[in-house]
């Protein structure tokens, strides 16, 4: 009886083993926890940051509904979003008028946007480029800095491709190596054996305690008691290039602008009809830009007269009610914010 | 140019960078593994006991970087040949074998560890002298726990050569000697006589040995991530800004990186030592109360006692130790810790440190001697035996210093600070004042719990689980994870 229950433990701790370890076995663990409400994770329900901090009291549950538009306009644009974790998959053509496909462009994956498929001049193509404010003193360090040094270089390849976001595939070591001496396999074990709703009020406690007591919460976590909202600490800093207190000169805010330019003059040159920039502001610089000298990012980007491209500007909306568009425990905006740029967005597309 | 490019090739698999977060003891990883392990070694036959922990012990190792099993199956190969070659070979012919094997673990050893430490010395000289250094630096990382499994491995040649150790023939029970996992990567460094029989002994499941193990396990994982990993915030946040730090700030960050690296590397021996005596093996204690020395000579017997014995078997003893003249006694003592200096890290602050301590030790020798000879009843140890103790805390606390430094003129600056240093002034420790409040008394348990010797009574099973499962719920509660290396990992 005894050894049973020792083969039966061993298989349970092997099982659990394989499945943080094995890549695939663990992405399909993932799909089937997302279509099982009971399995999924309470960490990103209620904000990336709650899931960092687990401080209950600014825990809200995040929800993204857009509305769908089904008027009778004629769809003949196929749009392209360059984008992060803001738009990726959160929108839709039915969100739109006149769209009638969207592609997503992921610009930490410069395969994604080197390559198009070939332009269909029958329909109306454009370009949307929505980046975080806290990304775009680090944009040459993404693929838009590998595709303006190939735009220097003159090898952009525009000859029509299968567009693809697959990677070179594995050999057959690597493909071992990676599955059975997994970099990620203690966050995938914890993920796995307790990421679960039911676990966080331990964390939430634990939270509490270093919180009350200590004064400690996650370090990516920074709590504005003032305003009851929690902020990504990289966005409050002076130092590094993701912080809104970051001194900024008019040489870099030059650079910047070039940067954009060259990328519009780009697409403008392969053929999309329009090009537009979205700069989304990071939540500390709507809500309290007074904590430490702001350095106006965007506003200065935006006044700048050699600027060539259109940016759709959420900026100035949300500088005058920041709590309405951004979630309280999450580093993103909330439904009303999305609502407001993708109707934005929609007035660009229909206005031409 | 020739040797930079050949240099590059040999060792451009190397550069892997070591994922910092696996198979550490505090890791949901190694918990899996360890229960797989233990799990099935009491179930597998005994016959092929060897081959599970062997097999083990290789997947624990390469789960750090999997190219570095190659160094020390290189390594393992060569030194189980030279243990049967100096044993079936006769009179010079035996040195001959024991010096070849000594000679390719040193010369790993120094090829990994010491290659651009040595490498910066000759460029700083050559500098002098306004000249550049034609050999080039190796981009290499430093194969973990190489400096105690090839002490490990030395010990048993010089054992065999000794003729107090038989030759093992059985090569896998040699590379699991080795590779042993609980005490691979950071001692207790094992000698043979202690260890190579137990593999081929036979061990039941024992409920005791289960609870005993358990026991220092929980309690070592305790002082890892709730006392080493909390004071490391406060030690390196200090340590990081020293001219922007006053001296307060510097005395405690001091004070808590001695408690430091103790709970960091003791809590470590704990979990290893706990890890194999669940499955029936008993390695060496290798921690004893250090701070409750009176005397330097007797915290070099109570702190990692594995290594100071070995160097005192293997270096110290064989230059003569102290049956020889004064002179020659206080060099084999130099020698000795400055070895032990050098063996902790490729940098002159490890130097200093090892210096320091047997500067400290002759002075000690020195002192003892002119009390005997003058016979102050005064003097008498047991006595002054608080003030003893505090002195050798102090003195081994400012040597920490230089452990921790990242160079000489680092640490001088924080003794400058240390001078000066003024009741009044701030202290400014990343700590909230009631951490630091919690974080005294977290060392006040730890002194307490060493002082006393508290166990947990075990006779009874309820009263042992309900206390072990607090102290588990205790190491979540109270831990802070934020996945530091253990810090003897790095030597």
């Amino acid at each position: 009886m005894k050894k049973i229950i020792a083969l039966l433990i061993i298989i349970i701790c092997l099982s659990t083993y394989y499945c943080a370890s094995h890549v695939e076995t663990m992405s399909a663990y993932q799909d089937f926890r997302d279509k099982h409400k009971e399995l999924q994770h309470g960490r990103f329900c209620n904000g990336d940051l709650y899931g960092m901090s687990f401080l209950r009291e600014y825990k809200e549950p995040v929800n993204y509904h857009l509305l769908t538009r089904n008027n009778q306009k004629q769809r003949n644009v196929r749009l392209f979003v360059f984008c992060d974790s803001y738009v990726d998959g959160r929108i839709k053509k039915n969100n739109f008028d006149a769209v009638d496909s969207i592609k997503f462009l992921r610009y930490w994956n410069p395969s994604t946007f080197l390559h198009f498929t070939h332009l269909d001049s029958s329909k109306r193509n454009i370009i949307i480029i929505e980046m975080a404010e806290r990304h775009v003193r680090i944009l040459e360090k993404t693929g838009v800095g590998q595709l303006l040094w190939m735009l220097d270089k003159d090898t952009i390849d525009t000859k029509p491709q299968t567009a693809t976001n697959d990677e070179k595939p594995m050999t057959k070591w690597e493909s071992f190596q990676k599955n059975t001496f997994n970099p990620n396999i203690n966050s995938n074990l914890e993920l796995n054996l307790f990421e679960y709703a039911i676990f966080n009020p331990i964390k939430e406690l634990k939270a509490k305690f270093n919180y009350t007591f200590f004064n400690r919460v996650n370090e990516n976590v920074y709590v504005d008691e003032i305003h009851k909202h929690l902020y990504y600490t990289p966005t409050l800093s002076t130092t590094e290039d993701q912080g809104a207190f970051k001194p900024l000169s008019d040489e870099e805010v030059g650079v910047i602008v070039n940067l954009l330019n060259s990328v519009y003059r780009h697409y403008k040159q392969i053929g999309f009809e329009e090009v537009y920039f979205s700069i989304i502001p990071n939540p500390v610089s709507c809500i309290y830009p007074t904590m430490k000298p702001y350095n106006n990012l965007i506003s200065r980007i935006c006044a700048t007269d050699s600027l060539a491209t259109l940016i759709l500007d959420v900026f100035t909306p949300f500088k005058q009610n920041p709590k309405k568009y951004y979630h309280r425990s999450d580093t993103h905006w909330n439904n009303e914010g999305l609502q407001y740029w993708t109707d934005l967005c929609n007035a660009a597309i229909n206005q031409r | 140019m020739k040797l930079n490019a050949y240099a590059n090739i040999v060792f451009f698999i190397f550069t892997i960078q070591i994922k910092l977060d696996t198979m550490l003891f505090n890791t949901l990883q190694f918990i899996l593994f360890f229960i797989i392990v233990t799990l099935s070694y009491f179930l597998v036959p005994h016959k092929f006991r060897w081959f599970l922990l062997l097999f083990a012990s290789c997947f624990f190792y390469m789960a750090f970087v999997p190219v570095y099993i190659l160094i020390l199956g290189g390594t393992i190969i060569i030194d189980y040949i030279a243990g049967l070659c100096i044993e079936n070979a006769n009179g010079h012919k035996r040195k001959l074998f024991l010096i070849l094997s000594l000679i390719t673990n040193i010369g790993v050893l120094a090829v990994f560890k010491y290659y651009n430490f040595l490498n910066d010395c000759i460029t700083d000289i050559l500098k002098g002298f306004q000249h550049q250094n034609p050999i080039p630096a190796l981009k290499i990382l430093l194969p973990i726990g190489l400096s105690f499994h090839t002490f490990q491995a030395m010990s048993y040649t010089i054992e065999v050569y000794r003729g107090n150790q038989k030759a093992e023939h059985h090569f896998g029970i040699y590379a699991l000697y080795v590779m042993f996992y609980p005490q691979l990567v950071a001692g207790p460094i094992e000698r043979p006589q202690n260890l190579l029989h137990q593999f081929r002994e036979k061990h039941s499941f024992n409920y005791e040995l289960l609870k005993s193990g358990l026991s220092l396990i929980i309690w070592g994982l305790f002082k890892k991530v709730v006392i080493a990993d909390r004071l490391s915030m406060a030690v390196d946040y200090a340590y990081h800004d020293i001219p922007g730090q006053s001296g307060l700030s510097l005395l405690i960050a001091t004070f808590f990186y001695t408690f430091q690296i103790y709970c960091d590397f003791s809590g470590y021996s704990d979990i290893a030592i706990g890890s194999a005596r669940i499955m029936g093996f008993n390695l060496m204690l290798n921690f004893n109360a250090p701070y409750f020395s009176k005397s330097l000579s007797e915290f070099w017997r109570r702190w990692h006692i594995s290594l100071s014995t070995w160097f005192k078997d293997y270096v110290y003893i064989p230059l003569g130790g102290n049956r020889t003249k004064m002179h020659r006694w206080f060099f084999n003592l130099f020698i000795v810790f400055l070895l032990s200096g050098l063996w902790h890290g490729a940098n002159w602050t490890f130097v200093v440190w090892g210096a320091l301590h047997g500067i400290i030790l002759i002075l000690a020798v020195l002192k003892n001697k002119l009390v005997n000879k003058t016979n102050l009843a005064f003097f008498q140890k047991d006595r002054l035996a608080l003030l003893n103790i505090a002195f050798t805390f102090f003195i081994v606390m400012c040597a920490w210093i230089f452990f921790r430094s990242s160079s000489i003129s680092e640490a001088v600056s924080i003794f400058n600070k240390l001078a000066h240093i003024q009741l009044h002034d701030t202290i400014n420790l990343f700590l909230s004042p009631n951490e630091l409040i919690f974080s005294f008394l977290l060392i006040l348990i730890l002194i307490l719990k060493d002082k006393f010797l508290f166990t947990i009574p075990t006779n009874k099973n309820i009263t042992f689980w309900t206390t072990h499962l607090i102290l588990l719920f205790s190491c979540y509660f109270f831990g802070v994870f934020n996945l530091k290396q253990f810090i003897y990992f790095q030597f």
